[in-house]
């Protein structure tokens, strides 16, 4: 499903070049549940946006569902993204100004489904999340678990076949966190090939393999 | 004093940091209040200030009006202002003059360089009236007022400075006006101008109380002063039951005639009270806008200044000592932009009194002084207060803690700051579409005005006027003027030459009653009235006033010849609507001369290009008195560059000829909408800042928007946005704005436009097209200056935008 062929990352500076990422080769096989692992500063949640398609500048080769990505527009990639992938952040990244029901609405919108489909699809959504009670309320409104729940549910209601999770529980407290890997467990049972980035070991459990990443490189 | 010290030292670093956004906010504020601070000193310059009278407010001017005739300000018939002035007991006293020309031919020591001068025929007890004491000698007496014992003069500051040195013995000295000796009685104080009419010399009125036909003419001003504790409706009251029995005395002469009687000042400054008035609540509006322009950069700052408020909150500052640092450094940008508003309202009055002088009454005496500065101080002040206090209480009562810890909850905007700034932002609009629409009504209002066919060609006209000696015969000053057509006949450049006792554009001058011959006559007070022209018989070929039916005059229309006159078209229609007038035959009051008509031409604007046509009587020159007279000249070239010619002509005809007056005819167009031409300009010029200032609010509001929901635009285009998505949710906000700002705005001209129109010609106050080009063009400005920010929100990674805070 993705493979990844010397990917790198770096920033231009004064004294020459900042290596976020170095020589990255990866395969992700459809169905995996991988886990990126590593200290601060180790290029985790950079490796997860380039995966998304958030994060354009980057040399090397990706492909992804036989897209070569790295030949690919940027309108082109954002094309893929929507198709295919679900992102679920560690600061929930909810729109403050949209209710529940309207974050949920979003992808959809962007994906140009009809109104009526989109309606169906959010209620859907709603009721497999147990949070229609929260439909009409605003981000604020909500505790942190709450708020991961709905940007988990957003991450998949257009049914992506690659989940990418930074961090999901890193705000959260355990019980919080437990049941939220809890469902990405059930989604990858479903047929969701997830790839989360995490330092909790518990959290890295739920997942098939381990990526180790130090200082940009991939060491194990 | 040290806290305050402080925080003017911060507030000023801060402001150093983002000079961007200073600039902005110092300009918006200096524009704002120099324009108002210049607008409101000219107001209290022309409506305002005192009138250089003693006890002003008892002032009144007194003119005669006949509500049948549609008239309401005619001059007053010297017998009448005589009858008043015996039997009014509710004025205590009344006075009159004359505005005329007199040429100045000698000084005390013999001949002197001729000048015309502007001078005024009063009576005796006119300045006493007015309070005005002679700096030098003394006022006239009241037996100088009569006939044959006249000959003396008051002369102006300036005419004693300019051409007597100022001596202080001129006082019993004798000087040459119109040919004859005046003995000067004294000399009055700078600045004597009694309805704002300037003049350099004063004469008795010289009224001989057996000369009817002066009597019965209208021809005086009248000034009362009414005693203490009487009102303006017991005066009109007593001199309507005087002009009652005047009618019984002379019903030819006061059938209809009543003596209307109007405040000075409101005669000064009527005319112009009403667009002061609106050019003031433009100003205003201005201001408004430019405070909210501030206010939303102010919020804009403050809000990004959270964390370092909850910061101070968690290190133990009061809720107040953060209201009186944000006030503090608020009141310090007021307080910079009121200085530099301050400068540009003193260039401002400057420019004004320039351009506006000739059209609006007391504007020359329009200065910068102290109360107008305590007045900017105040609005400095005031705004400063206004658009402090907003972003202080709002960020002062903010929950520290919550702040603080803004990163983990909630990435995108806050819902009530941001209603606050579109609210200020939409009000901004409407204000800005309010004075466009102000502005854009004016100036549709005079370029109609200007396309009005004055009824002649102005291009490469040159004009001007020869004050004649009265004692000289009729057929001498007919030979004078030959002569000096002769002359300028041969001058290059010139094409034709004519002359009128009064050019258009330049006032009704002299009028007389007529009656059609050969069909009832009505009685004189029923009579209509016609304007009353003397021309020479190249003058309607020079003027290029067209010839509609008949002939022009003639050299054989001579004196001795039999009366002809050639009438305008708006007497033909009027009189013979349905035949030809020539042939027809008018009797002219009150000589009761009967002319023949001769002549139908075009009509000609007498007064004013929005004023009526009036019906006009043209007779040739040599047929008529008139001793002042208008030459007009044709020339091939820019007449300015004959004008030194020309008055070499003249001299050579005669040396002792002054000449006054001399200009194009395009200046004379040019003073005839002056008036509207100021009100038209200044309110472009304030409509050009509010539309500056508008899209700068604009674009500014919607830049910090875009910046404040960077993490909400990538999140955005992280579930799959385009950036054609992104375009439309930033621009489609912007349109939301301009919408409702442009419909408030809508609704506000519909109310208030009605009250400029007065100010309009051939244009309704709610006139469509106006109406909806300025919006179209506010909302294409509105939506260009939110696409350079909406451009760099289609450009964000979403990586970078989810990582920016």
């Amino acid at each position: 499903m993705i493979t990844l062929r010397n990917v790198e990352k770096f920033y231009e500076g004064g004294y020459g070049r900042t290596y976020v990422l170095r020589r990255i080769n990866i395969d992700v096989k459809e169905g995996e549940f991988v886990t990126i692992m590593g200290p601060s500063g180790a290029g985790k949640s950079t490796l997860l946006s380039i995966l998304g398609m958030l994060d354009g500048a980057w040399t090397g080769e990706f492909e992804f569902f036989g897209h070569a990505v790295h030949r690919m527009k940027p309108k082109d990639r954002i094309e893929l993204n929507k198709k295919y992938i679900g992102f679920v952040f560690q600061s929930y990244h909810l729109i403050d100004n949209l209710t529940v029901y309207e974050n949920l609405d979003i992808p959809l919108s962007y994906r140009n489904v009809k109104s009526s489909e989109r309606a169906a699809m959010v209620c859907d959504t709603l009721d497999r999340f147990h949070i229609v009670g929260k439909r009409d309320l605003f981000p604020s409104q909500l505790s942190g678990g709450q708020q991961q729940l709905v940007a988990v549910a957003r991450a998949v209601i257009a049914n992506p076949k690659l989940i990418l999770a930074d961090e999901p529980t890193g705000n959260l407290h355990s019980s919080q966190g437990k049941e939220i890997m809890e469902l990405f467990k059930r989604l990858n049972d479903d047929g969701a090939t997830i790839v989360q980035v995490t330092h909790s070991e518990a959290n890295a459990a739920y997942g098939h393999r381990i990526v180790q990443l130090a200082d940009g490189w991939v060491v194990s | 004093m040290l806290l305050l010290g402080r925080d003017l030292r911060h507030g000023v670093r801060l402001f150093w940091k983002s000079p961007g956004v200073t600039l902005v906010a110092l300009l918006a504020l200096a524009l704002g209040m120099g324009a108002a601070t210049a607008i409101f000193s000219v107001a209290d310059a022309v409506l305002l200030k005192p009138l250089g009278f003693r006890e002003p407010e008892r002032l009144l001017v007194v003119w005669e009006k006949n509500p049948a005739q549609n008239k309401f300000r005619m001059f007053a018939a010297a017998g009448n202002f005589l009858e008043w002035r015996s039997q009014s007991r509710v004025l205590e006293s009344i006075g009159a003059f004359q505005d005329v020309h007199v040429n100045l031919s000698g000084g005390p020591n013999g001949s002197i360089d001729p000048e015309e001068l502007a001078a005024q025929r009063v009576s005796a007890g006119l300045f006493p009236l007015l309070g005005v004491q002679p700096l030098v000698g003394r006022g006239f007496s009241p037996e100088e007022e009569e006939s044959g014992r006249a000959n003396f003069a008051l002369l102006s500051y300036s005419l004693w400075q300019r051409r007597f040195a100022g001596n202080r013995s001129i006082a019993g000295q004798t000087i040459r006006l119109r040919g004859q000796s005046y003995t000067v009685v004294g000399v009055l104080p700078p600045g004597v101008q009694i309805l704002d009419r300037a003049a350099d010399v004063w004469i008795p009125l010289d009224l001989d109380s057996n000369d009817a036909r002066t009597l019965r003419s209208r021809f005086l001003t009248v000034i009362g002063r009414l005693r203490p504790g009487a009102t303006l409706r017991q005066a009109q009251a007593e001199l309507d039951t005087i002009g009652g029995r005047l009618e019984l005395a002379d019903p030819a002469l006061n059938r209809g005639w009543r003596p209307n009687l109007i405040p000075m000042r409101e005669e000064l400054t009527g005319s112009v009270h009403q667009p002061l008035l609106i050019l003031m609540g433009a100003v205003s509006f201005l201001l408004l806008i430019a405070c909210v322009n501030v206010a939303n950069l102010l919020l804009a700052r403050g809000a990004a200044r959270g964390k370092e408020l909850a910061v101070r909150a968690a290190l133990g500052a009061r809720r107040s000592r953060i209201v009186f640092q944000l006030l503090a450094e608020s009141l310090a940008l007021a307080a910079a932009g009121g200085i530099l508003g301050l400068a540009l309202a003193w260039g401002g009055v400057g420019l004004l009194t320039r351009l506006g002088a000739a059209a609006i009454p007391r504007l020359a005496g329009a200065r910068l002084d102290w109360r107008v500065f305590l007045f900017a101080l105040a609005v400095s002040a005031l705004t400063g207060m206004l658009f402090g206090l907003a972003p202080a209480l709002q960020l002062s009562a903010a929950n520290p803690q919550a702040a603080l810890m803004e990163s983990g909850r909630g990435s995108t905007a806050a819902r009530s700051s941001r209603l606050l700034r579109n609210g200020l932002v939409v009000s901004e609009i409407a204000l800005a579409l309010l004075v466009l629409i102000g502005a854009g009504l004016l100036m549709r209002s005079f370029v109609r005005l200007r396309a009005v066919d004055p009824g002649f060609q102005p291009a490469n006209l040159l004009t001007l006027r020869l004050p004649l000696s009265p004692n000289v015969p009729i057929d001498r000053r007919v030979a004078f003027l030959d002569r000096l057509s002769g002359r300028l006949a041969a001058l290059p450049g010139v094409r034709s030459i004519g002359a009128v006792n009064n050019l258009p554009l330049t006032g009704l001058g002299v009028g007389a009653t007529f009656a059609v011959d050969g069909r009832p006559a009505p009685p004189p007070e029923q009579r209509p009235i016609g304007l009353v022209r003397g021309v020479t018989p190249d003058y309607f070929r020079t003027m290029a006033i067209p010839l509609v039916s008949g002939r022009f005059f003639a050299e054989s229309d001579t004196a001795q010849a039999p009366s002809r006159i050639i009438v305008n078209q708006t007497l033909a229609r009027r009189f013979w609507p349905r035949a030809n007038p020539i042939g027809g035959c008018l009797v002219l009051d009150p000589s009761g001369r009967i002319a023949e008509i001769v002549g139908v031409v075009g009509d000609v604007k007498p007064e004013r290009l929005d004023g009526d046509d009036w019906p006009t009587i043209y007779s040739p020159y040599p047929q008529t008195n008139f001793n002042i007279m208008v030459m007009v000249v044709r020339t091939a070239v820019p007449p300015e560059a004959l004008a030194s010619s020309v008055e070499r002509a003249v001299h050579q005809s005669d040396p002792d000829q002054p000449v006054a007056d001399m200009r194009s005819m395009d200046a004379v167009v040019d003073r005839a909408v002056s008036t509207a031409r100021f009100h038209t300009l200044v309110l472009a010029v304030f409509a050009q800042i509010a539309f500056l200032l508008a899209a700068t609010g604009i674009y500014g509001v919607v830049a910090y928007d875009v910046s404040q929901r960077t993490p909400e635009i990538g999140i955005r285009i992280s579930l799959g946005a385009q950036p054609g998505d992104v375009l439309r949710l930033i621009l489609g906000q912007c349109a939301r704005l301009a919408a409702l700002g442009i419909a408030l705005g809508l609704a506000a001209a519909l109310a208030l436009t009605r009250l400029m129109e007065s100010m309009l010609f051939g244009v309704k106050p709610t006139d469509t097209r106006t109406f909806a080009v300025v919006s179209l063009l506010l909302g294409a400005v509105a939506l260009a200056a939110g696409y350079l920010p909406s451009r760099r929100a289609m450009a964000l990674q979403p990586a970078a935008a989810l990582r920016h805070e």
